[in-house]
């Protein structure tokens, strides 16, 4: 390994034993949390530098920006910190204080908006457009970067069917940006298109309308972070999608939960989704092979919000 | 059907042309845990489970009186040995002194086409193989390495190397690194050699004795692969093996399984009335084919099995390859 880059990426898929219980098809989770930053977006934040860099439109010392719901973030600094790029992180004032500390302590400067709807001009990705602009900055652009599904197609897609020997019954992930379900449910549809691609969304988020009934459902407040939108996010492709599964934060939390304690998996609250879906699907006794689902993040920044009991308890 | 797998069925076809008799016997399952001889037999190394399967010693191949008429006949024939090289990133036909490969299925129910697995012994650039794996469209320029079992694999795109010795190489489909690994270790001890789907073929075929072994369940590949047979008669054979010598003189034997007794005597047919109509042509019989056709080619049909045996003088096989070529030129076919 010459840099901390090349652990990025090859993480365990590993079988879920108590949770699982009833199930039809094993459970297999792709733990995306165990890369070096602590989630899936390391792949989408070395993908990004790397493809720029391929482009010439980075220099020496350039600075990156990013609107991020936090992982990207990191991911990006990382990228940064070994590659040496200098990085301004905006994000939602909703995000936890963990996820802003962590950005500062890499190195990061962190701005932070108002929780404001895409379109306002206080909006995060609005924000950060405008700053890259005014600094001459790289803007990373996750939400619209081609680079993003096309990562997980050539890497994230491929370990897993590999980790399976080809036998994928369905895969379920949340949608943030969307690069990762349509990087993966492009790749695994190319090698059997029997393989289902389910999205577990957060009740409250409309994709989950779009995908079951055509149409963007009705918007609500939601406490999952990283995952669901008001919006079909431009890398989305949801032709790729079979179908969606609609969780709520109670539901994913308490089943983060049960994944800490039963199962050894330091997750976030959105693999708490991914895992709920996977399992509804699992016990359908139609499925024909195992369900994987695609855990995102590690545990660590939702410490002062999902597993403080007290802020549990407001949960609804 | 992957061009990899087409290009490898070629090299097997014109492995008819292999010259020493080493005569290698199915070797012993290893022991679960013991890992087996990377340098041994190839066959000992594929995992079980593949639907076709070959072993050629090349090192013979390229020893046989027949071997440049065979490279010119097979080329004639359309085998395109620049895209073999490419595919697998070195010369095989120059190169490798032992190859084997495999067919795996996918197991996806609407997944199409197949996984090969090749093994090659012989002088090979490592990083030369390496970086023109890279270079393949689908590779996406990037390659990573993936532990299983203890031995690290290159991959690059869908494909993933393993070099266990300095003269060995093992090239797989990606999904096929926990099977293999599974095998190099030892946890697996199955193998092509314990395939039960190919055990009374091979009794019937005498053994599998000789540079050249081909085995290949016929109907499964038909089934996922999207094959296309020539006749109604390839489509009764189910499952076939074929083993064979050509030190000068060829010598080879095949076993087949119909489809039932009917289709079985269907094939035998077929070929006794292909033989005998070609044997009488004026042109076979001036160019000294007629004893081939009449006595070297023997079958025999037992039921749903039906057996093939050939043999042929080493002046008849340069006479045969000959004949073929010049077939070939003057009715401009190439296929």
């Amino acid at each position: 390994m010459r840099t901390l880059l090349d652990a990025i990426g090859h993480t365990p898929l590993v079988a879920l034993s108590r949770v699982s219980a009833g199930c039809h098809v094993p459970v297999l989770v792709k733990c995306e949390h165990m890369n070096p930053g602590g989630s899936v977006k390391d792949r989408l934040a070395l993908a990004i530098v790397r493809d720029a860099e391929a482009r010439g439109v980075l220099s020496p010392g350039a600075t990156l920006v990013e609107a991020t719901a936090g992982n990207t973030g990191v991911g990006l600094a990382l990228v940064a910190a070994i590659k040496g790029y200098s990085l301004v992180c905006v994000m939602p004032e909703k995000m936890s204080h963990d996820k802003r500390s962590a950005l500062r302590a890499l190195g990061a400067e962190v701005i932070i908006t108002d929780n404001a709807p895409p379109g306002d001009p206080k909006n995060f990705q609005m924000v950060a457009r405008r700053i890259a602009e005014e600094r001459g900055a790289f803007l990373t652009d996750q939400f619209r970067n081609a680079a993003n599904p096309r990562v997980h197609f050539e890497s994230t897609g491929p370990e897993i069917y590999a980790q399976c020997e080809g036998n994928v019954g369905a895969f379920v992930a949340g949608v943030g940006t969307g690069g990762t379900i349509t990087g993966v449910g492009r790749y695994l549809k190319s090698r059997d298109p029997s393989v289902q691609i389910i999205l577990a969304d957060p009740a409250g988020s409309r994709l989950a309308g779009l995908v079951n009934h055509g149409a963007l459902g009705d918007g609500a407040a939601y406490l999952v972070e990283g995952i669901g939108s008001s919006e079909v996010p431009q890398v989305l492709d949801p032709s790729v999608i079979d179908r969606a599964e609609v969780v709520s934060d109670r539901e994913s939390f308490e089943m983060t939960h049960r994944l800490v304690r039963e199962e050894g998996l330091l997750v976030g609250g959105s693999a708490g989704t991914a895992v709920v879906a996977a399992l509804r699907l699992a016990r359908d006794a139609g499925m024909k092979g195992p369900v994987v689902a695609l855990v995102p993040d590690g545990w660590d920044r939702y410490r002062s919000k999902i597993f403080d009991p007290a802020w549990m308890k407001a949960v609804p | 059907m992957s061009p990899l797998c087409l290009r490898l069925l070629a090299l097997v076809a014109l492995a008819g042309c292999a010259t020493t008799a080493t005569a290698a016997q199915p070797t012993r399952a290893a022991r679960a845990h013991t890992p087996p001889d990377v340098r041994g037999d190839a066959l000992a190394l594929l995992p079980h489970g593949a639907v076709a399967w070959a072993r050629v010693d090349a090192a013979a191949l390229r020893a046989s009186p027949h071997f440049d008429a065979g490279i010119e006949l097979a080329r004639g024939l359309g085998a395109d040995f620049a895209m073999l090289e490419r595919e697998l990133g070195f010369d095989a036909i120059r190169s490798a002194e032992r190859v084997a490969f495999a067919i795996y299925l996918p197991p996806g129910e609407s997944a199409q086409g197949g996984w090969p697995l090749v093994y090659a012994r012989g002088r090979f650039d490592r990083e030369a193989i390496l970086t023109a794996a890279a270079a393949r469209p689908d590779a996406h320029g990037q390659r990573s390495e993936a532990t299983e079992h203890g031995l690290t694999f290159t991959v690059v795109g869908n494909r993933a190397y393993l070099f266990p010795a300095p003269d060995v190489m093992l090239v797989m489909e990606r999904a096929l690194v926990r099977r293999v690994a599974a095998r190099l270790s030892g946890e697996s001890s199955r193998t092509v050699l314990t395939d039960e789907r190919f055990t009374a073929l091979w009794r019937a075929a005498g053994g599998m004795g000789g540079p050249f072994a081909l085995a290949m369940d016929l109907a499964a590949m038909r089934a996922r692969m999207r094959m296309q047979s020539p006749s109604p008669e390839a489509e009764a054979l189910e499952a076939f093996v074929v083993h064979g010598d050509a030190p000068g003189a060829l010598t080879a034997q095949a076993a087949g399984t119909a489809r039932d007794a009917n289709a079985a005597h269907l094939i035998v047919t077929t070929v006794d009335d292909a033989r005998a109509e070609v044997g009488g042509q004026l042109p076979v019989r001036l160019l000294g084919l007629s004893r081939v056709l009449r006595d070297g080619i023997r079958t025999h049909e037992d039921g749903a099995t039906v057996r093939v045996e050939v043999d042929a003088t080493a002046d008849e096989v340069r006479r045969l390859l000959r004949a073929t070529s010049l077939l070939r030129e003057l009715t401009g076919q190439s296929s």
